[in-house]
């Protein structure tokens, strides 16, 4: 990294508000700069000298982590984070923790008096014992509690979806939440937002978050992980403890059928039903498939039949109960999403499934997927499937590599950097990345438009390398290769498959609806190493139910296309 | 089919133009136009066929509509498809229309996707050519309705060779009175029916009272004794493609022992010389299974005080 690459990089604060997360500070970098600079050019990636720079200059706490999200990463900044975190003293720890009540912070309950620091003695003793739920005091209206929504001065945040900033996630958070999702069961919203709400939780939506996990750990002095957390004699001890009634799950599907294989059925699509107690899949189709809708609309919508496996219908079930209990009804919760309406479930059940040729199991050819606004948010690094594929993977992870050094903010999102922040990140500060490369990207395809002239222009003032290591005298080639596709499929083209520029637009809320609150995973990020970056995807791959019926598809299609590669060959 | 009522000067004329119409920007389509239309009195003629209220009385002919309304249309409708352009499909169609893709479902509603549904794309598929390969059509003094097989490809990010094909078969009616748009259709990919536990009704807000059509989509022997005498019947599966009378004879003959039944409320709506039903058809194949799911578009002219077919195509869910 060069000194003028820094330089370009701190001349470049005012753009930083644009990748959306890290919006907060105010104060100038003033003597910190030289530091930072210093330490940039002599390409520095350890955490320490940096977590000094910020001790020295606590002010410039916001700014300084935001530009480093910029120079050196989100998991070097998330590292100094831990650093300055782990080195507080009890007093910086109470200082740092000082509330700092903002416009956009949301209104809790019961009015927070005092400092965070303070929160957990007041409602709970940390304590020794593995179960420490006996120790627990319920919180009353007259708590003393402050509110998890808390904002921590000078801090690298994220935002919630109700308008709070929340420090970014410590390491191991991201796993906790993660395996919370893939439990088995959902929670039911309503039991959630109450012990939510008794916990001060700012964040109190009736989905399990950041603020959540916090509260919690708080309240019981114990690190939680996601065992401890799904545990149903630990959560119904907590809710007795904190006046919440009912039991905290919504309830349990059976979801397999029990039937012998019928060995002569092959396609992969028999072999992922009969993996989950199917004789083969014409007959999981007519016993599991069934209709479903999603907020009241009917998702027989494009090529989709519109049917369901039960495991899907009750995770989209789940999404719903939490976004009416959220914004009391199906057209409240529509208009409060922003959604389209625009959504479809189970498709290739037949031709797919049975292709004579190319016989397919994928998870909406066993209605265990759904799309929403599938026009909108494509499918960016279907890498592996052809070479249409891989040239569209190797495009969009170019585009984003792109958006992020001309510095229109976001990452440079990979299939490894997507999921890799799949695994990281709670749904609200994912969103706020993808949402960030997604307008970044739509930022860069815009600029292909313009005159070589102005491209090279603006790719000049960036650092080099610009994209898949291209640099100055790759330019040209970079225009050809990129610039000029992008001209064409956004702007020359009539044939509309890609007539929007970004690559995600469904809200914040939607997918804490359907990440947090049903247990999707989000084809987004998470759907696999090799494959990633489908927007518009949502399944059930992340139960065991939903991943055993992926991995015998999977399975039976890789050895099936093993072996006619082998027969070809012979 | 009455391919011998066109002249082949006429006929090579119509396709000579047809096809220049297509090399304008949309797709090399060979188009097949063969004029089967009959005026409703020459129905009942033969006499060896049962006709519903068939006419003992021959009134004078009928002025027709021109049927080049149907390649106009379907004109319309190839280059909406291939020009990713839903609005534009879905104007083809009147506001309060039902098409079966393959299950029926409102053409105008926010939620049909109807330029997906029609041409059988994936949310990852983008069409890369439509082909109109064989059309026929027919006209009463108000209407026009033809039948026709479309071949698609289309790139896919999911098909390891990188692109899909499909064929389908449609049934269309369009009429004078809505300005020559869309009152109701069919497009299907060819595919046997198969048991599904729910059935797929007519939106409620779409149904009507049963009408003469509606008893016919569900038996195959008072359909066929109400055929024209040019009609086109289409069933679900490979083969099953009738493009004239003495084939879609044939073809419902093999059906006459199906047990079908009416599984919802229908569509039946008719005009001054046209009318149609589009009925949910379940098929009770055996007792072990759920009902095989249909659905069926019939089209009538009058007839005498009756009414004859003058296509039928049913659809797989």
């Amino acid at each position: 990294m060069t000194t003028t690459g820094v330089r370009v990089e701190l001349e470049r604060e005012p753009q930083q508000t644009e990748s959306g997360y890290a919006r907060d500070g105010g104060a100038t970098l003033n003597g910190a700069r030289g530091q930072l600079q210093a330490l940039l050019a002599n390409g520095t990636r350890e955490p320490q000298p940096y977590a000094a720079v910020i001790r020295d200059h606590p002010a410039s706490r916001s700014e300084i982590l935001s530009l480093l999200q910029q120079t050196i990463g989100h998991t070097a900044v998330r590292a100094i984070v831990e650093i300055l975190r782990s080195a507080s003293t009890p007093a910086e720890a109470s200082a740092a923790h000082q509330p700092v009540q903002t416009a956009s912070v949301a209104p809790a309950a019961p009015t927070p008096t005092t400092a965070h620091a303070g929160a957990s003695s007041a409602i709970a003793t940390p304590a020794a014992s593995p179960s420490p739920i006996a120790t627990i005091a319920p919180t009353t209206s007259t708590s003393t509690a402050t509110p998890h929504a808390i904002i921590h001065q000078g801090a690298a945040t994220f935002e919630t979806i109700e308008h709070t900033r929340v420090e970014l996630h410590q390491a191991g958070e991201g796993k906790v939440l993660s395996d919370i999702r893939a439990f088995k069961l959902q929670f039911d919203p309503h039991w959630l937002k109450q012990l939510q709400t008794k916990l001060q939780v700012g964040d109190a939506t009736g989905a399990f978050n950041t603020e959540t996990l916090r509260a919690m750990r708080d309240v019981t002095g114990e690190k939680l992980n996601a065992a401890r957390i799904t545990n149903h004699a630990f959560l119904e001890a907590l809710g007795k403890k904190f006046g919440v009634d009912g039991d905290p799950f919504l309830p349990e599907l059976d979801a397999k059928g029990h039937a012998e294989p019928d060995l002569n059925k092959t396609d992969p699509a028999d072999i992922a039903a009969q993996a989950i107690g199917y004789a083969d899949y014409d007959t999981y189709y007519e016993k599991a498939m069934h209709k479903v809708t999603f907020l009241g609309v009917r998702l027989d919508q494009n090529h989709s039949d519109g049917r369901a496996h039960p495991l899907l219908a009750s995770r989209i079930a789940a999404a719903e109960a939490y976004l009416v209990q959220r914004f009391g009804s199906n057209e409240k919760a529509i208009a409060g999403t922003g959604w389209s309406k625009q959504g479809n479930a189970a498709y290739g059940t037949d031709s797919a499934a049975h292709d004579p040729n190319d016989p397919k199991s994928h998870m909406h050819t066993m209605g265990m997927a759904m799309d929403i606004d599938a026009g909108m948010n494509p499918y960016t690094m279907p890498k592996g499937d052809n070479a249409g594929a891989d040239w569209i993977t190797w495009f969009y992870q170019t585009g984003f590599e792109l958006g992020h050094r001309l510095g229109f903010g976001g990452d440079a999102l990979n299939l490894e950097s997507l999921y890799g922040e799949g695994k990281d990140m709670s749904s609200e500060e994912l969103h706020e990345h993808m949402l960030a490369s997604s307008k970044s990207f739509a930022r860069t395809v815009e600029l292909s438009e313009k005159p070589d002239e102005e491209i090279k222009a603006a790719l000049q003032t960036a650092k080099p390398p610009f994209a898949d290591g291209a640099g100055e005298k790759d330019i040209p080639s970079l225009i050809e290769k990129w610039f000029r596709p992008a001209k064409k499929l956004f702007h020359d083209s009539k044939s509309g498959a890609r007539k929007f520029h970004e690559t995600m637009t469904e809200s914040k809320e939607l997918v804490v609806a359907l990440r947090d609150a049903a247990g999707l995973n989000w084809g987004g990020t998470e759907m696999s190493a090799g494959q990633n970056g489908d927007f518009m995807h949502f399944d059930t791959r992340n139960d065991s139910t939903g991943h055993t019926v992926f991995q015998a598809g999977f399975d039976a299609q890789r050895s099936r296309k093993a072996k006619a590669k082998e027969t070809k060959s012979k | 089919m009455r391919s011998d009522l066109v002249k082949p000067r006429q006929r090579k004329r119509r396709a000579s133009k047809l096809l220049t119409m297509w090399m304008r920007g949309l797709v090399a389509s060979a188009i097949v136009i063969v004029a089967c239309h009959r005026a409703e009195v020459e129905a009942g003629k033969k006499g060896d066929l049962p006709r519903t209220g068939s006419a003992s009385v021959k009134p004078a002919p009928a002025p027709k509509a021109d049927q080049k309304h149907a390649s106009m249309i379907m004109d319309a409708q190839v280059a909406a498809l291939l020009n990713a352009d839903n609005d534009a499909l879905v104007a083809t169609f009147t506001s309060d229309s039902v098409v079966l893709v393959p299950t029926p479902r409102a053409a105008h509603a926010e939620t049909t996707g109807l330029l997906a549904a029609i041409a059988q794309l994936d949310p990852h598929d983008k069409l890369k050519t439509a082909k109109v390969t064989k059309l026929v059509a027919g006209s009463s003094e108000s209407a026009v309705w033809w039948s026709a097989e479309v071949s698609f490809t289309a790139d896919s990010l999911e098909a390891s060779s990188g692109t899909t094909s499909t064929n389908i078969r449609l049934t269309e009616l369009a009429t004078a009175d809505s300005g020559w748009k869309v009152v109701a259709a069919a497009f299907a990919a060819i595919k046997p029916p198969r048991a599904l536990a729910d059935g797929d009704p007519i939106d409620a807000g779409s149904t009507t009272k049963a009408g003469p059509l509606t008893a016919l989509a569900t038996n195959a022997e008072r359909l066929d004794a109400s055929l024209a005498s040019s009609v086109v019947v289409f069933g679900t599966d490979k083969g099953e493609t009738a493009w004239d009378v003495s084939a879609a004879h044939t073809l419902l003959a093999r059906w006459k022992s199906l047990s079908l039944v009416v599984a919802s409320k229908p569509r039946e709506v008719s005009g001054k010389d046209w009318s149609f039903a589009i009925v949910s058809v379940d098929w009770q194949k055996s007792k072990d299974h759920a009902p095989f799911r249909m659905s069926a578009l019939i089209v009538g002219t009058p007839s005498g005080s009756g009414t004859q077919v003058v296509a039928a195509q049913f659809t797989a869910n």
